[in-house]
């Protein structure tokens, strides 16, 4: 905790200065002329800062808000650049100050802000090394408070402008290398710097909150790039449930279409014949409602044989005629086509003779046999289950697009990691 | 000893008789997450701060409360511009031999190696309510702060009457709660 001094006078400009953090503010940096003052040595210059180009951040020293009830200052600002293969990040800090949860930060990059502060807890493993990240197969990992953090970004960065009041002694000849992880509602940076290795968690406020509690100008706030990985878009419960309730009616439709397709009673059966002969299949139908299942069985080969059909009623007269092959081919690990061949029709009720016979057939695969038996046989109360199958397709694309939609926003969050699978 | 809030003065017990030792300094009001006569619940006890001793280091401050859990056992709990320590007095027996106090010396404590990594001199600036120990107004105590693995903490302090070790576990302050 600090006494009771809140202002001074820059020791090398002289110019008014406000004292917004505690007693453990070891540097203060005057903002008009750069000069970096040693808090707990009279405010002696240590150190010149020059040419800092100010950031764009919309955050000033002294704006005060709350973050999750506890209430902050801003005390200091650095603004970090990193440059790798050609391209430049930035980004700026904010040192926050609260008297009774002690210092932490505040940053701003890509239009985000996210709250960090040091952890004592250390992560298992406690490095992630350069060559680890360089040479691993899989996204280097640590463990930390029972949550799993993964490799998300690594780097060297260094300040180009500092300004305010910190608990440690920033220098524009620092650098600082960082080994970010992602879990799952927070970020785990490890931080080496010399021989001292720090662990920081970051959290993703609210941001409207957040703006609003510090009293930030919009007009002042970046405009946001990517999504910020932290930036987890919670589903409402509701679409969890109709997600659930879609894969669930899905199953539900093709256990049902499953068991429909196994109704219905065998009424005839001709037995296995040569082909050479016609079958002549009488058979009753007693229930017009449901549908009468016409299955015709050969032993084609690696073959094909096509059979003509004729369905006549009491009286002789046709009720209908068709045609079907069956053709059936197949190898040491594969097989096509069938040696059934059906047909599905809604008959009255009454009594029936179907004429069946091998019309044509032949030998077009090598090691083909000719077809030389054929059977008949016949299913009435047959139901057609191809509505259940589309109701469970339809089903199944709903729940499939709701489980791509979630695997889509999962990947969102890692769209800025630098890893490279390969 | 113990603090008379009305007037203000210090009494110790000494030989079974209570002695008035001074004054008990001024303790200016500053948010805090621990006060007197609060119960705070931390690493699972639920503490009753019963004292509060405040040293100053020259730019700044941090508390000390004495604070006893349910089985009546009394514990430190330091809080220091967000950083918060629980720490018991180590029994004389567990004391570290040979040890050495500046910064960066290591010693062994409980099987564990610990390293100084703060020593501060501070005096003491005000107190309030009752302490296992007599506490002057002005005396100068230097502190080592040993940083442990998996967060733990010991202490060494020194002062002209003595010395004391006392040790424990960082605490994070979003972990503090009211009882």
């Amino acid at each position: 905790m600090t006494s009771t001094l809140q202002k001074l006078n820059c020791t090398q400009c002289g110019a008014g200065l406000d004292v917004l953090g505690g007693g453990r503010v070891l540097t203060h940096v005057c903002s008009y002329c750069g000069a970096e003052l040693d808090a707990q040595d009279d405010y002696k210059v240590v150190a010149q800062f020059r040419d800092m180009p100010r950031p764009r951040t919309p955050f000033d020293l002294g704006m005060n808000g709350t973050l999750w009830g506890v209430d902050f200052t801003v005390i200091g600002t650095i603004a970090w650049q990193e440059y790798h293969a050609g391209r430049t990040w930035s980004w700026v800090d904010h040192q926050v100050y609260s008297p009774t949860h002690g210092y932490a930060w505040l940053s701003v990059e890509d239009g985000h802000v996210t709250f960090t502060r040091k952890t004592r807890d250390i992560p298992r493993p406690a490095l992630v090394s350069a060559r680890q990240i360089e040479t691993s197969e899989t996204r280097p990992s640590v463990r930390l408070g029972g949550e799993r953090f993964l490799y998300y970004a690594s780097g060297r960065a260094k300040p180009t402008f500092i300004e305010g009041e910190f608990n440690f002694r920033p220098s524009l000849d620092d650098t600082a290398d960082y080994v970010t992880l992602l879990g799952e509602t927070q970020m785990l940076d490890i931080l080496a710097s010399g021989s001292e290795v720090e662990y920081e968690l970051t959290h993703l406020p609210d941001q409207t909150d957040l703006l609003t509690s510090f009293g930030v100008d919009a007009a002042r706030m970046p405009k946001p790039g990517r999504r910020h990985p932290l930036d987890v878009r919670e589903r409402p419960p509701i679409q969890l449930f109709l997600r659930n309730l879609a894969i669930g009616a899905a199953a539900v439709s093709i256990a049902l279409a499953f068991l429909v397709s196994l109704r219905g009673e065998t009424v005839a059966v001709s037995g296995k014949v040569p082909v050479s002969v016609e079958v002549e299949l009488p058979f009753t139908v007693t229930s017009a409602e449901a549908l009468t299942e016409i299955t015709i069985w050969s032993n084609a080969n690696n073959s094909w044989a096509w059979f003509e059909a004729e369905l006549v009623d009491d009286a002789e007269a046709p009720v209908a005629a068709f045609e079907r092959g069956v053709e059936y081919y197949s190898g040491s690990d594969w097989s096509e086509g069938s040696q059934k061949a059906r047909t599905r029709l809604r008959l009255e009720e009454g009594n029936y003779t179907l004429s069946l016979a091998m019309s044509e057939a032949d030998v077009d695969w090598t090691g083909g046999v000719e077809a030389s038996q054929m059977e008949a046989s016949v299913r009435t109360g047959v139901a057609n289950p191809w509505w259940l199958v589309a109701a469970g397709v339809l089903f199944g694309a709903i729940g499939a697009g709701f489980l791509a939609q979630s695997k889509l926003s999962q990947s969102g969050r890692w769209a800025g990691s630098d890893w490279d699978d390969d | 000893m113990f603090t008379c809030t009305p007037c203000g003065t210090t009494s110790v017990l000494r030989d079974e008789a209570w002695e008035l030792a001074g004054t008990g300094g001024v303790m200016q009001d500053a948010p805090s997450l621990v006060r007197i006569g609060e119960q705070v619940e931390v690493e699972g006890l639920t503490l009753m701060p019963v004292g509060h001793a405040r040293f100053g280091y020259g730019r700044g401050w941090w508390d000390e409360f004495w604070c006893l859990d349910g089985e009546g056992e009394g514990h430190w709990l330091s809080a220091d511009e967000g950083d918060y320590a629980l720490e018991r007095p180590l029994a004389p027996g567990d004391w570290p031999s040979g040890f050495r106090p500046s910064l960066g010396a290591t010693v062994t404590i409980r099987g564990e190696t610990f390293r100084v990594t703060e020593a501060e001199t501070a005096v003491c600036l005000a107190v309030r309510g009752e302490f296992p120990e007599e506490l002057e107004i002005d005396e100068a105590h230097l502190y080592f702060d040993l940083a442990g693995p998996g967060g733990q903490i010991a202490t060494f302090e020194k002062w002209e009457g003595g010395e004391a070790w006392t040790f424990g576990v960082w605490l994070d302050p979003w972990d503090l709660r009211a009882a």
